[in-house]
């Protein structure tokens, strides 16, 4: 059986960067109960070691380019990097981006590893979702369910 | 080159720091006109909103002023809160504290020596360019931090910001086998301490000494982690701890948005690893005191660039002293004290893995914070990062920018800077002319 991972990521105190977060919680309704489902603020470096092992990690964060708030930005990772400019790094920690380089480097991504960024708007300290994100989140959702879906039945 | 050509080295945001800042170093021929370290992350005000809160409330407020060394703060907060209130954490809750911060300084010494300062030392510009040639370097490095990581996540509840620690001890003490759990990691780690210090050892260093005021706390006869009592240097300094505030004087420059602290009619001084090491070299562990007189580390090391070595020689000493801990441990009856509030003023201080860490409350006697003054390392290390910088420049201004420029960024990071937590502050400049 295909062992797969989402992990969604984000800081559930600053707006639409929680909008990872949101996502896993609705998606653990949403997917079989196979799929592991991880919603973490924990530093970024211990994820590698949470898909150890698996066949497949989704990771969904919360992103900020120029595009309109709710878009989500698909990277297969063992094909391409996360734009830098998309990912921006923590200056605090080993950030998401990092990890994902690192993981690389040290050949430690699952065979099929996708990343989901969320084009963000707002991101105030103690703020919900901005109301364009909470609006696309039940389409965000189902998108990301489907993809889980395919993996599974590959 | 023309005498009196300008020239200008220059980093305009510091990579592998904590936080945000760049460096300017401007020359006018053979002359240092001027060398700035520039912090412009925001100030965050975080004494500002500590008044009118209750007094247990500042750890877990000034916890989230690091990520990296939450641990620091929550310990300063509780000996300062402590010692208004007359109440001192003694025995097995004071031993768990201890444990709680090894795992800090395991973590936060694992990341600064293999990912942020290696990378220097290696001629890599990053630990994920390092992982390419030789993962088993950065392996060592994940493995070691997470084993720093897990013992905060046992004691503390969780690994950034723990959640379990309180004025007057913890809300829950761990028991037994909880902390015996961690042991094969712990004796893991050691081991694995003891050969990042030979290895540490290997790497190349320039031949640069300062003549450096060494500060720490004095805690009484051991290696000071969790609690000091007095602020100690080996020039001659020795004073009890509530006179922090008449010896340091806090000044703000127009380049930094973080205070930087001078010694009273002194100076510039350095805390952290090196001056801890030089001072109480002889509390170390005979495993840590060990493999330093193994790799002929003198007792006092004065090359800051030799720091890597000094930091990983701590790593040890956490090592020793949780697999210590974990040993003679029995858990309480009760985790923690009962804290009545009492007006008055104190400072409470702990050694963040880079430095010494003074904050000073003052609470009326319904246990309300009137006010709160922290001094962080990185901001008491600002003056003497800018001398080291003033002293490398003038010693070795022949180098080509391009490795000067790497040198000095190099100086800045032999300190483990932490910007955020200073500007409560990195990017490096030569300018030559």
């Amino acid at each position: 059986m295909t062992e797969i991972l989402v992990v969604g990521t984000g800081n559930s105190w600053r707006g639409d960067d929680s909008v990872g977060l949101e996502v896993a919680h609705a998606l653990r309704g949403r997917l079989p109960e196979s799929v592991r489902v991880l919603a973490t603020e924990a530093e970024q470096s211990s994820l590698m070691d949470e898909w150890e092992g698996c066949d497949a990690v989704v990771i969904v964060d919360a992103v900020h380019s120029d595009a309109a708030p709710g878009t989500i930005h698909r990277v297969d990772l063992n094909a391409e990097t996360v734009p830098h400019a998309v990912l921006q790094g923590s200056t605090h920690h080993f950030s998401l981006g990092d990890t994902i380089e690192l993981a690389r480097a040290l050949k430690r991504l699952p065979a099929k590893a996708l990343f989901f960024g969320i084009e963000g708007a707002a991101y105030a300290p103690g703020e919900p979702l901005s109301p364009a994100v909470a609006a696309a989140l039940p389409a965000i959702v189902e998108e990301i369910a489907k993809e889980v879906e395919s993996l599974l039945d590959a | 080159m023309a005498d009196k050509a300008t020239r200008t080295i220059k980093t305009e945001y510091l990579a592998r720091v904590e936080g945000e800042g760049g460096m300017l170093i401007r020359l006018k021929g053979n002359e240092i006109e001027e060398v700035k370290l520039n912090i412009f992350e925001p100030p965050r005000f975080f004494e500002a909103f500590l008044r009118g809160r209750y007094f247990t409330e500042a750890p877990d407020i000034t916890a989230r002023i690091c990520g990296i060394c939450p641990v620091a703060y929550q310990m300063a907060a509780c000996n300062s809160m402590e010692s208004i209130c007359g109440v001192k954490v003694e025995g097995q809750l004071k031993a768990l504290r201890r444990l709680l911060y090894c795992g800090e300084w395991i973590e936060s010494h694992a990341l600064h020596i293999y990912m942020l300062h290696a990378p220097d030392f290696l001629g890599y510009p990053s630990a994920i360019e390092i992982a390419k040639d030789a993962p088993e370097v950065v392996e060592t490095a994940l493995r070691l931090k997470k084993i720093g990581n897990h013992v905060m996540t046992v004691v503390g509840g969780r690994e950034i910001h723990p959640i379990n620690v309180k004025v007057g001890g913890f809300y829950r003490a761990s028991s037994k086998a909880e902390l015996e759990a961690m042991v094969p990691d712990l004796e893991w780690a050691l081991e694995t301490s003891l050969e990042t210090v030979k290895w540490a050892a290997t790497l190349d260093f320039p031949d640069f000494e300062q003549d450096y005021e060494f500060v720490a706390l004095g805690a009484n006869g051991v290696y000071p982690i969790e609690y000091g009592d007095r602020l100690v240097s080996n020039k001659g300094l020795d004073i009890p701890l509530d006179e922090f505030y008449e010896h340091v004087v806090e000044e703000h420059v127009a380049h930094a948005n973080a205070l930087q602290g001078h010694l009273k009619e002194r100076g510039s001084y350095l805390t952290g690893p090196m001056a801890r090491y030089a001072l109480w070299y002889d509390l170390l562990s005979v495993e840590a005191r060990g493999v330093a007189e193994g790799i002929g580390l003198p007792k006092v090391v004065t090359n800051p660039f030799k720091s890597i070595i000094v930091r990983s020689v701590e790593l040890v000493e956490a090592c020793v002293e949780a697999l210590r801990i974990i040993r003679e441990y029995e858990q309480p009856a009760e985790p923690a004290l009962e804290v009545v509030p009492r007006a008055g003023t104190a400072c409470g201080a702990s050694e963040a893995p880079r430095g010494t860490l003074c904050h000073r409350y003052e609470i009326d006697a319904e246990g309300i914070i009137l006010d709160a003054t922290i001094t962080p390392p990185t901001a008491q290390n600002q003056p003497q990062i800018e001398a080291d910088l003033r002293g490398f420049v003038g010693q070795f201004m022949d180098l080509p920018n391009e490795e000067l420029t790497l040198r000095c960024e190099q100086t800045i990071r032999n300190y483990d800077p932490c910007i955020s937590c200073a500007t409560h502050f990195l990017t490096l400049e030569i300018e030559r002319a």
